[in-house]
């Protein structure tokens, strides 16, 4: 990233951290802007990063309907710095956890080996919070396709497998005030385009022609992954 | 080699190494075997160069489109886009090899197996399909021979697959062989058989089903379990009179044991019977019998899988490792090209390494080629990489419930040689329905990456 990239970045966190609202803060060419969304529940509701269940992921559409990305409440802290490499080689920093806890994390839960995926009928994505056999460790998001193992404490990082690079982190904001979280943009690998290629007739099926395309706009819900899918496999 | 070598400095290059492999190397079956016998036939020597785009880089040629040359294809461009990648194969439509026992049951249908565009695959993928079938090589002036014309190479793979050896079930008569193959084909080849095998799955009306299981390197050493398990499924859930026999070559079941035996105890004790140790010495495909060293077995249906060889292409080639006992290719163990030439490779089933014969194989080793490739072509040599065999069976088909195995492989430098399974390989052998499931998406997943963008 060049210095007015970098200045740019630091400036607009700068003022949000003025006004209470904590931006995730990206030191890389790879952000991308999306609409800024509010994550709520099935209901409606607001969901409060501090009150997010600690034993499975979120599944919600962003940055467009028919992306399902993960939001993860760590069980402790993921501080910010980490430097991480996309595949063709741009480097990025993973800006750490939102939240009063700074435990709040998300990202496109799509495999970077073959794009799995959670879809409804089943999910071989998930996050685990205690001990992954593939990983080797707890507090893993894996892939059981191909057995492939991210952190999501180090912004996605692979920790074991054929899966080329980290998973695209979700730009997440916490608003201190309501404790209330927003996504606002993505960090890291671009893969959206490669994914609705792959998976254009079964998104169409799923969302109606062309659907999956559309941004989210005001809310978004984000589900329990054990509501968004039939079953997750765990491994 | 430099994206810049022009082609006198390539050949210089090649040159020193080529003189030592490959002299007198002009062989096949067709063109280059009479070329290189000093009589050229009239028929092919009708048959120039095949038309095709002038290159625009240093030419790959890949002769298969099962899941290893589909993979080295997609991912050569990507890590080099100036390679000029050409696909050859005999076939014209796709039909998945791996999966296929469950269309048997219904499982899966056609669609998923077989709805994977060559076309598409090159479309995406930046490169030509060529509908052709390989018939001779000649290394030394790097010239691959087809039914419709030779093609000139820079780099040539050869992921030419498997064929049967019957022989070594006592298989030997023509007669005798085409019997079986035609009538209780084993099912790990072409998609016709696999059409083949699930008539006969859906038409079982009882009596005894025989699978059996060769000996060796065999290519998918779960399917033919997996296969029995999903007939004695079928049979419960059809209420049929009949029985699963496996007569196995081998003394214990050859991967994920804990798993199957599982099911052969839990799910199928009364339709399914596991023989251990009972190879097949010969079949009577009249009387419907099959001999084992000691025994006979009578069958009212059967898949019989022989031994298995790399295909015959490798054989017509001269490319053949004479300590294979499987006529595999005599390649380097952690770079794939024959010794002697860094031009023509030999990968998936057709390399005489101890791997596993299978699609995520394939597909691992595929990706770790085409960064061989890609950086050869650019002078440069990268460190080895073990490719990576997960697996999945469905032991239950009703529900559908796998198991799965997650293996590497070591490399042992001072043998030079791959030595068994890296220590962190992993089973999961109690099966369930989540890995069903994954078990279909391991499967979409390769054919995203092989013929996906």
């Amino acid at each position: 990233m060049d210095r007015r990239n970098f200045i740019k970045v630091c400036s607009a966190g700068a003022a949000a951290l003025a006004t209470g609202v904590h931006t995730q803060l990206v030191y890389a060419g790879t952000v991308k802007d999306f609409a800024r969304v509010k994550l709520v529940d099935a209901n409606g509701k607001p969901l409060k990063a501090s009150s997010l269940s600690k034993d499975e992921a979120y599944v919600f559409g962003y940055p467009f309907v028919g992306t399902p990305s993960f939001l993860i409440a760590l069980p402790s802290a993921a501080p910010a710095g980490a430097t991480l490499k996309t595949e063709s080689g741009e480097e990025y920093s993973f800006p750490g956890g939102v939240g009063s806890k700074k435990n709040v994390v998300a990202y496109l839960a799509v495999c970077t080996h073959q794009l799995a995926h959670p879809e409804k009928k089943g999910s071989v994505m998930a996050y685990i919070a205690g001990n992954s056999e593939t990983a080797g460790r707890a507090v893993a998001i894996t892939c059981c396709s191909h057995n492939s193992a991210f952190d999501p404490a180090d912004g996605g990082r692979v920790v074991i497998g054929k899966a080329p690079q980290p998973l695209p982190g979700i730009r997440l904001e916490h608003d201190a005030a309501t404790d209330e979280i927003y996504a606002t943009g993505m960090y890291g690998a671009d893969m959206i385009e490669d994914f609705f290629k792959k998976f254009k007739g079964n998104l169409n099926k799923e969302y109606g022609i062309g659907k999956y395309r559309e941004a989210p706009a005001g809310t978004v819900q984000a589900v329990l992954l054990s509501k968004y899918s039939v079953d997750a496999d765990r491994c | 080699m430099n994206e810049n070598l022009d082609r006198r400095n390539f050949l210089k290059m090649g040159g020193a190494v080529l003189a030592a492999g490959t002299a007198g190397c002009a062989t096949g079956v067709t063109g280059s075997a009479v070329a290189g016998s000093g009589s050229v036939s009239a028929a092919i020597s009708t048959i120039d160069y095949l038309k095709l785009p002038k290159a625009k880089g240093p030419r790959l040629v890949i002769v298969g489109a099962g899941t290893s040359g589909m993979t080295i294809a997609a991912h050569a461009k990507k890590t080099y886009p100036n390679f000029d990648v050409v696909v050859v194969d005999k076939r014209d439509m796709f039909a998945s090899c791996y999966n296929s026992s469950l269309w048997y049951v219904g499982i899966i249908n056609l669609e998923f197996l077989a709805a994977h565009s060559f076309l598409d695959a090159a479309v995406n993928n930046n490169y030509i399909f060529v509908n052709a079938a390989a018939t001779g090589l000649d290394r030394a002036a790097r010239k691959l021979y087809t039914n419709n014309g030779a093609i000139d190479y820079d780099f040539l793979v050869l992921a030419p697959g498997i064929s049967y050896d019957w022989a070594k079930i006592g298989v030997t008569d023509p007669e005798n062989v085409y019997n079986v193959q035609q009538k209780f084909p084993g099912g790990f080849i072409s998609p016709m058989e696999h059409v083949t095998l699930r008539r006969k799955f859906q038409e079982f009306e009882g009596g005894t089903f025989i699978q059996t299981v060769p000996s060796g390197n065999y290519r998918c050493l779960p399917g033919p379990y997996e296969r029995a398990c999903l007939m004695a499924g079928w049979i419960k859930k059809n209420g049929i009179k009949g029985k699963v026999l496996i007569l196995d070559a081998n003394p214990e079941v050859t991967i994920k044991a804990k798993g199957f035996h599982d099911a052969f105890d839990t799910l199928y004790k009364d339709v399914l019977e596991w023989k251990p140790t009972s190879a097949v010495t010969g079949v009577d495909t009249e009387k419907k019998i099959i001999k084992t060293e000691f025994d006979q077995y009578s069958f009212d249906d059967a898949s019989i899988y022989p031994n298995i060889r790399a295909s015959t292409l490798i054989e017509q080639m001269g490319l053949v490792d004479p300590k294979s006992l499987q006529k595999e290719a005599n390649v380097d163990v952690r770079f794939y090209n024959v010794i002697g030439d860094p031009h023509v490779y030999v990968t998936g089933d057709s390399r005489n390494h101890p791997y596993s014969k299978s699609a995520n194989t394939s597909n691992t080793e595929g990706q770790f080629v085409a960064k061989v490739l890609a950086a050869r072509a650019q002078g440069k040599e990268i460190a080895w990489e073990s490719p990576e065999t997960v697996c999945y069976s469905m032991t239950n088909g009703f529900p559908p419930e796998a198991i799965k195995v997650d293996a590497k492989y070591t490399y042992d430098a001072a043998k030079d040689a791959i030595t068994g399974f890296s220590p962190d390989t992993k089973t999961w052998e109690t099966r369930d329905q989540a890995m069903g499931r994954a078990y279909l998406e391991w499967a979409q997943g390769i054919y995203r990456d092989t013929f996906g963008g």
